[in-house]
């Protein structure tokens, strides 16, 4: 059953249109990920869901209800914002408590009490309850920030780059944190993210987005492995898949599937002469940049070789290289939509 | 060896402190000695001017409570104060708060625009104000005060409190809504707390101008009843050429230690880093 329904929804701010007709039904439970480059509309579409912003176009549903024209806290929604927002003339105690005071009026003290305990204990924090925010680290002000979201019990959690402030180190733990407790809840999740590790990491399903409109929806490993157009196989991958044009279509595959013809199988793939100009070294990789036989110099083509392919390449060297047929995909070469059975 | 350097900072330190509190106070210390100086002390050229050369006395401090109503232009010039701090916050802060956040890129414009007004000096203003007080039959009235001083003091407070509110994230106002507020309890509970450096910014500022604006006072009431003390007190005291200078000094010393006291107490509010750690840093 979905518990959030966009229906065709768009926003203009003044001749900018932010999100372009955009639909989405969000599962019970599901840990959706908005994803996309800076400016594609993924924080607009997170906010008019929340409510910050209206819809100029279309309808937003939460539970049974239409929510267009209700203010935020008229939704079943909590928010982690990028910087936390929390009240900094508040303690943490107080942070996680003012949720309830505001939205759970029927709660007695003592209950109020018990849930802001409850929340802080969730996410272990509940020995900084008496300090005020600025005396926090940043990885323990995303707790905050996540214990007085779920305080209230919403019925969606919407999370805008909660990972963005922390550091490298922090931030993998903090993912891992999430995506366990978010299970363990079984809240509804829809985080955004301009990161694709976290995006492929956190969802079940990932929303790619670009000016303002869905590219694709799917699992990580359908948005990965069959992409729609070519803006979701470059924005996906990294490095990014390699798209070397044709009189007809725009050939695509990645570099991780672009090896040595002899750790190929032969009889299921197509063969390139591989012209290698740079080698990097990444420890548990070996990049190669070059380019192909019958293509352009300047279509530059990667090859990604994991440890275990040791074959010796040398800069300057030309190899007989291969990829799968399978994981070969065609894009139209005018509107960069899939041609050979993307799935939309 | 090592201490000696800080030592000799501290020492420094200290002496430069020292001078400017010495510097800042001594006005008031040179009112306070002498409001209660006897007048033969006080006029004979050869004595120290800093010390009590004939024994101090009471009798021109009595002068001013009994025979001025010293009392009565305290009354008022709190009455002023008061009403007006509380119709300039009345105005400003919703003012300010709007121009901030509602209105965009015309908010800024309209902010500049309110200031320049702030910038036309009431001795200007004083004639043309003074016609439209007659014509309000407010004419030795303190309301006429009341009504005018928020032309000074609204446009500047308006203009203070923007930056104020322009310095709060607009994202924790935002978790105010979303964690069940109104956008009222919103800026209430979160922006108000906040601001209020600014808001004490305005309430000294705005209680000051009403203690010492003389030109507004002087012109609109002459009844010595409805005096405020900057106008009330030279009026009484001077009388003539005859300056009775201690008790003029004591009518300045009795309220500007207590004003002074009180916004001493405001200050660390004043200085206080208050939304540090809202996000992040």
């Amino acid at each position: 059953m979905s518990v959030v329904e966009i229906k065709d929804v768009a926003k203009q701010f003044g001749d900018v249109r932010a999100v372009d007709g955009v639909s989405l039904q969000i599962s019970t439970g599901e840990f959706l990920v908005i994803l996309g480059p800076s400016g594609c509309g993924k924080t607009t579409l997170m906010r008019l869901v929340a409510g910050l912003e209206q819809p100029s176009h279309g309808e937003i549903w939460i539970g049974d209800r239409n929510m267009n024209g209700l203010p935020p806290r008229m939704r079943q929604i909590a928010m982690v914002f990028q910087s936390y927002a929390l009240y900094p003339h508040m303690s943490v105690y107080q942070n996680i408590a003012f949720p309830l005071k505001a939205k759970r009026q029927e709660l007695s003290k003592v209950e109020r009490d018990e849930k802001v305990h409850q929340a802080a204990a969730m996410v272990s924090i509940g020995h900084l309850l008496s300090r005020k925010p600025r005396q926090l680290s940043g990885g323990e002000r995303q707790r905050v920030a996540i214990a007085r979201a779920l305080v209230t019990e919403p019925m969606v959690l919407l999370l805008d780059e909660p990972l963005s402030n922390l550091d490298a180190k922090l931030r993998a733990a903090a993912r891992d944190e999430l995506k366990e407790f978010q299970r363990r809840l079984g809240i509804t999740t829809i985080f955004v993210t301009h990161d694709q590790v976290e995006a492929m990491g956190l969802g079940d399903r990932i929303v790619v987005m670009e000016s303002g409109k869905v590219q694709q929806i799917g699992t990580p490993q359908a948005i990965y492995d069959d992409p729609d157009n070519t803006f979701v196989a470059t924005f996906l991958g990294s490095p990014s898949m390699n798209l070397l044009p044709t009189d007809h279509y725009e050939l695509g595959f990645r570099p991780e599937h672009f090896l040595p013809a002899t750790r190929v199988d032969g009889s299921d793939s197509i063969k390139f002469t591989f012209h290698v100009k740079r080698v990097e070294y990444l420890g548990s990789d070996r990049l190669l940049y070059g380019f192909v036989d019958g293509f352009p110099e300047t279509s530059l083509t990667l090859a990604k070789l994991p440890i275990s392919v040791d074959d010796p390449v040398e800069v300057g060297s030309s190899y007989e290289f291969a990829v799968r047929n399978l994981a070969i995909k065609r894009f139209d070469k005018e509107s960069g939509l899939r041609w050979d059975g993307g799935k939309s | 060896m090592q201490t000696a350097p800080s030592s000799n900072r501290r020492i420094g330190l200290w002496a430069a402190i020292s001078f400017f509190v010495f510097f800042a106070a001594s006005p008031f210390l040179c009112m306070a000695i002498m409001a209660f100086k006897d007048s033969a002390d006080l006029y004979r050229k050869a004595n120290n001017p800093f010390f009590y050369n004939l024994s101090p006395t009471l009798e021109h401090v009595e002068l001013l409570f009994n025979d001025t109503p010293y009392l009565l232009f305290i009354q008022n010039s709190l009455l002023v104060g008061i009403a007006v701090v509380i119709i300039t916050l009345t105005l400003a802060v919703p003012a300010a708060y709007a121009l901030a956040r509602l209105t965009g890129r015309w908010g800024e414009r309209a902010g500049i625009l309110i200031f320049l007004v702030y910038l036309v000096p009431p001795t200007l203003l004083f004639i043309p104000m003074f016609r439209i007080i007659v014509a309000l039959g407010l004419r030795n009235n303190l309301l006429s005060l009341i009504i005018t001083y928020p032309t000074i003091t609204v446009p500047f407070c308006t203009w203070l409190l923007m930056g104020f509110f322009k310095a709060i994230p607009r994202e924790l106002e935002e978790a105010a809504l979303v964690d069940g507020q109104h956008r009222i309890g919103a800026f209430l509970r979160v922006i108000m707390p906040l601001s209020l450096p600014g808001v004490i910014s305005v309430i000294v500022f705005t209680f000051t101008l009403t203690l010492h604006e003389f030109i507004y006072a002087m012109t609109f009431i002459s009844s010595s009843a409805q005096r405020t003390i900057s106008v009330g007190i030279p009026t009484e005291l001077v009388r003539g050429d005859v300056f009775f200078w201690q008790s003029l000094l004591a009518a300045a010393v009795i309220i500007a230690i207590p004003v002074g006291l009180i916004y001493n107490l405001f200050l660390n509010r004043l200085v206080q880093g208050f939304t540090m750690g809202a996000v992040k840093g």
